[in-house]
């Protein structure tokens, strides 16, 4: 019964149908709070590592590039485990009742999806840039302005200068983006 | 535009749709006989991905806090782990008095310790005497008053209600003077003792001098004390200029400056005089007060963590009682701000 649900949940998340994000979302929450608050966490703690873990399971859905062996409770709570377990041992309150009765080893765990590169390295870059350009980039390129509105907005004189100070600004946030890709690389590879 | 630039242009043409067929035969062309070009293309379209991934990333995590939001709170709480924030029935000056003497005693030590790595570390503290040199050009009209006023101005930083009669600011804003003020548009030019201060972790209260004013009444927020989540939309209102100035960003980190668990990193545009700032979340409470930005990274601003605070005045000897305003049910984000507005005030200080 369960696995049916689970089939239908997956198949919904994959068509980019809300409601099963939604149902998803609500329903396993609960467990893995109670894990992070029995651990010396916080409700926001165990929000942030819920949403991690639901972050990385709907993009790995979203990209068919995995297939889940196990109920899906079993394996958010797999993954919000191991994801609580690091942020613990950052934090230097290292638990080990944790690792007890680990029966979810053959869940694969790998929790470093090629989009959360990406997206740490644009948030890198962006924090990376100032003002304006970070706003009129992320005012284009993310909120979908128009250089007209752009224009208006900043007070240049016409969407040809604006146009010209976004060119720049995306010259710079370049360097920064394949700068930090440089980086990211090499952490990887340490 | 250069020529870079028109090669950037064709680019961005090509693939915005909006190229004419002209430039669609340039581009093909170029693709074809250029490696530079090519190479470009492959770099503008790693760009555009990149945007478009972390778009759909903010898109999805607002998603989730929405959903987060909706659930019933027995579920998010199941153990109550809630701090309660002692509520002090009084304070008295003389102790206020005594045990300043001991803390500013205590602090100056480690603060010193810890300047020394601050390199990129730039306190928002507005010079008022600076401001004045370079906008002398842009404010041509200056009544003689008002010039005899800035004159005698050590610094500016902006500061806000914690309670009835109480005003939190950072310490370096208020640092070396003799007469602070606190003003703003609803409640006018307010004279303040300093009753505390805490120069490692960077801020001080501020009390009203008057005893015969009536203080502020109730405060539309209190701090929260939860670690913000990373990527938590925050906002600011502070006087980084005359007038009042509202600033949006996000929680980019939980460590502040060479991973100083005490503050945050916020993405945030503020200026000189932002200092003192409160910074709050989205239901209106605050969660951290704006101390300094990195100055090799513009979007690099740390923020005192609430928690710090709050602890930090439990242990000290000066007994203050926070505001501890119950959520308001006023969901409307505008009417929060123009509300939290009457409670944000521009610290001036002279010696």
């Amino acid at each position: 019964m369960q696995y049916q649900t689970d089939q239908l949940l997956i198949s919904g998340i994959k068509n980019g149908d809300n409601k099963a994000l939604e149902l998803l979302y609500k329903s396993h929450f609960k467990p893995i709070n109670f894990l992070v608050l029995n651990n010396n966490g916080t409700e926001d703690e165990a929000k942030d590592i819920y949403q991690e873990a639901v972050i990385l399971f709907y993009e790995k859905i979203r990209d068919n590039s995995f297939e889940l062996t196990c109920s899906i409770a079993t394996y958010l709570y797999a993954i919000c485990k191991r994801l609580w377990l690091r942020k613990l041992s950052a934090k230097s309150k290292y638990v080990a009742d944790l690792y007890e009765n680990e029966k979810y080893e053959e869940v694969e765990l790998n929790t470093q999806t090629e989009n959360e590169i990406q997206f740490q390295q644009m948030n890198t870059a962006l924090l990376g840039l100032g003002e304006p350009c970070k706003t009129i980039i992320e005012d284009y390129y993310i909120h979908n302005l128009s250089m007209n509105a752009i224009a208006d907005k900043f007070g240049y004189t016409n969407a040809d200068n604006a146009k010209n100070q976004k060119y720049k600004c995306l010259q710079r946030l370049k360097k920064l983006f394949f700068a930090s890709q440089q980086n990211q690389k090499v952490s990887i590879f340490e | 535009m250069n020529d870079k630039g028109l090669t950037f242009e064709l680019i961005e043409k090509y693939f915005e749709g909006t190229a004419t067929p002209e430039e669609i035969e340039l581009y093909n062309y170029r693709f074809k006989n250029e490696t530079i070009f090519a190479q470009d293309v492959a770099d503008y379209q790693k760009l555009r991905n990149g945007f478009d991934v972390f778009k759909d990333r903010l898109e999805l995590k607002s998603k989730l806090n929405q959903f987060h939001a909706e659930m019933p709170k027995d579920i998010i709480s199941q153990t109550p782990q809630t701090k309660i924030i002692p509520w002090y029935q009084n304070w008295t000056p003389i102790m206020a008095a005594a045990s300043l003497a001991f803390v500013i005693g205590t602090f100056a030590f480690i603060g010193m310790k810890s300047n020394q790595t601050k390199s990129h570390y730039q306190a928002l503290k507005l010079d008022l005497e600076k401001v004045k040199k370079s906008q002398s050009k842009l404010w041509q009209v200056v009544s003689e008053e008002e010039e005899e006023k800035t004159e005698e101005m050590l610094s500016g930083g902006t500061g806000f209600a914690i309670n009835n009669n109480m005003i939190l600011t950072d310490y370096h804003v208020i640092k070396d003077a003799n007469k602070i003020f606190a003003e703003n548009d609803k409640f006018g030019s307010i004279k303040t003792k300093l009753i505390y201060s805490n120069e490692k972790l960077d801020f001080a209260i501020l009390a009203i001098e008057d005893s015969s004013n009536e203080g502020f009444g109730n405060i539309p927020f209190k701090f929260e004390t939860n670690q913000a989540p990373l990527g938590q939309k925050v906002y600011t209102l502070g006087y980084p200029q005359k007038s009042i100035v509202y600033g949006e960003g996000y929680v980019s980190s939980a460590n502040g400056y060479e991973d100083d668990t005490l503050a945050y990193q916020i993405g945030i545009w503020v200026n000189p005089g932002n200092s003192g700032g409160a910074l709050f979340n989205e239901q209106g409470n605050v969660i951290g007060v704006i101390t300094a930005k990195n100055t090799e990274n513009e979007g690099a601003v740390y923020a005192l963590k609430s928690k710090e605070i709050i602890e930090a005045i439990n242990k000290s000897e000066v007994k203050i009682k926070l505001s501890n305003k119950s959520k308001t049910n006023n969901n409307y984000k505008l009417s929060k701000i123009e509300n939290a507005k009457q409670f944000v005030f521009r610290i001036k200080t002279s010696r």
